[in-house]
């Protein structure tokens, strides 16, 4: 190459100093000299320029020629130009650059494959995740429906619990009556009891003074009987009397004028012995009167012991009755204070209850909307998810299309 | 005189030789019913008639009192109710008494009436004894 250029270098100095020696001779003309020198200079940079062009298409042809098989994907024959000018640099440089591009060719496609692999498995994914997604949007409406029917529910059982704490504070105040009128019972049976024993011991001392006053009235019906003895006893004298009155009337009617005196006398004491006879017939009423009275006393008596033997007997079992009662007072009296403490435990219970209640319809209110949202979010994110599988898809074909072009390089 | 069914009786003095308590009295077997019984009077055994039976009056109870009759129906005494009184013939002794007008009975009709009837229960009686029941 340096040869032939010293070679057509050495043609242009001949040339040059051929006009060179022409000029002189054409001086008078100037004009001509001129043409000449113009057509010389014309002449030598035409060839200069074909036989610099000429070096310079060729090597470019050759570059040209490796290019064209690089453009046709064919990466396995590098340039092959010799020498040190600017096409061998160019050659040397556009080796580089090839070997370059088969690296780049080389990753772009495992980056292909591996994108196409991504984008498949992506696009697998997008569907597995697209269907767990239908069922995270299912599982989310039902979630949202459970959350309304429980939102539902925990109203319902918040009206209940309103309903609960309002029967729980009626519950405490009539619990509060009940221990209050239990505290009463109680101090009425106290009371009642004491009563009882008291009036337990009233009749027993009744039936006490009864027994003695029985004792007297058998004593007065003793001498009641006495004096009736003593009033048959005088009967039976006047009845004596009497009949020897009689016998002394007829002795003296049969004893005729002699005996006048004494029939007088006679019949006087038989009047003396009718009066005796109807005093003691009196007293024996009375006496029978006494004795009657005093067994109708006597008896009197004796129900009124075996009544007050009875409402002693009585009294005794009320008083322990009462005794049993103001037991029962007190234990009622001290379970109605339990259980005046616990209802109200209970109440304060029921309205933090019916606090948490409102509490928590608030939250399953508030959880409704949440579900709601999030139901909402499920299908955003179902329709994003169909649209990256779209993507995916897109992707993969892309890579794939990119495979396809990369694989027209060839690299080894 | 003395009351019988609330009736006021009398016998004539004359006919009365006593009047007494009504002692121990024995029975008699198969006497008339009209029979009270036997008893002692001033130490003699006098026959005891029932004058409420005699006179179809009820029979009386309370006390009694034994009238002995005099002869000739002495042995003989009336069982008569108590008490027995004395009424003279003036009626405003009578009167101031309060009595009612007695009916004045005769004893030995009355006396008879029970011999007739022994004398009955005799002969009906086989070998003239009387028989074991009252009439």
């Amino acid at each position: 190459m340096k040869k032939k250029l010293a070679a057509w270098f050495l043609v242009l100095a001949f040339v040059l100093a051929l006009v060179g020696v022409l000029v002189p001779r054409f001086q008078p003309d100037p004009f001509w000299s001129v043409v000449l020198i113009v057509s010389c200079d014309l002449v030598v940079g035409l060839g200069a320029s074909w036989l610099l062009s000429s070096l310079l298409t060729r090597r470019l042809r050759e570059l040209a020629a490796a290019t064209s098989v690089i453009s046709r994907g064919d990466l396995t024959r590098p340039v092959q130009l010799g020498g040190d000018d600017e096409a061998a640099e160019l050659a040397r440089s556009f080796n580089v650059m090839v070997e370059s591009l088969v690296t780049v060719v080389l990753e772009v496609r495992a980056t292909a494959e591996r994108i196409q692999g991504s984008a498949t498995s992506l696009s697998i994914t997008c569907a597995e995740m697209n269907s767990t997604t239908g069922d995270i949007a299912a599982t989310a409406h039902d979630i949202a429906r459970g959350a309304e029917l429980q939102a539902a529910r925990v109203s319902q059982t918040r009206d209940t619990t309103r309903d609960l704490t309002a029967s729980v504070e009626r519950i405490a105040d009539r619990a509060r009556s009940v221990h209050e009128v239990a505290a009463e019972a109680a101090e009425r049976a106290q009371s009642a009891a004491g009563d009882a024993r008291r009036a337990a011991d009233a009749i027993a001392q009744l039936a006490d003074r009864i027994t003695s006053a029985t004792t007297a009235v058998d004593g007065f019906r003793s001498k009641a009987d006495e004096i009736g003895k003593i009033v048959a006893f005088i009967a039976s004298i006047s009845h004596q009397t009497h009949l020897l009155a009689i016998n002394a009337t007829i002795e003296a009617a049969r004893a005729g004028e002699h005996g006048r005196g004494f029939a007088i006398v006679a019949e006087e004491v038989s009047r003396l012995s009718e009066d005796i006879r109807g005093f003691a017939e009196r007293i024996s009423s009375i006496s029978g009167e006494i004795l009657e009275g005093s067994r109708q006393v006597g008896e009197g008596i004796r129900l009124s012991v075996s009544a007050a033997d009875r409402v002693r007997e009585v009294v005794h079992r009320t008083a322990t009755s009462f005794d049993g009662i103001l037991e029962s007072s007190q234990t009622t009296l001290e379970r109605s204070a339990e259980i005046s403490r616990l209802t109200e435990h209970q109440r304060e219970d029921a309205r933090c209850l019916a606090a948490s209640l409102e509490e928590i319809s608030t939250i399953a209110h508030r959880n409704v909307g949440g579900t709601e949202e999030a139901s909402a979010s499920t299908v955003q994110q179902t329709a994003a998810m169909e649209e990256m599988a779209r993507s995916a898809e897109t992707l993969a074909r892309t890579s794939d299309k990119l495979a396809r072009l990369i694989s027209i390089f060839r690299v080894g | 005189m003395f009351k019988l069914d609330g009736r006021w009786c009398a016998l004539s003095l004359d006919r009365v030789a006593g009047v007494d308590d009504p002692g121990e009295m024995r029975i008699v077997p198969g006497a008339p019913r009209a029979v009270a019984g036997l008893t002692e009077w001033r130490g003699r055994v006098v026959t005891v008639l029932d004058l409420a039976i005699l006179t179809g009056a009820p029979p009386f109870s309370g006390l009694r009192c034994l009238v002995a009759l005099a002869p000739p129906l002495d042995g003989t005494a009336f069982l008569v109710p108590a008490p027995v009184a004395l009424r003279s013939h003036d009626a405003p002794h009578a009167a101031s008494r309060n009595l009612s007008t007695p009916s004045l009975l005769d004893p030995i009709a009355l006396v008879s009436d029970v011999a007739a009837e022994v004398s009955r229960l005799a002969r009906s009686a086989p070998g003239g004894r009387l028989p074991r029941r009252n009439i």
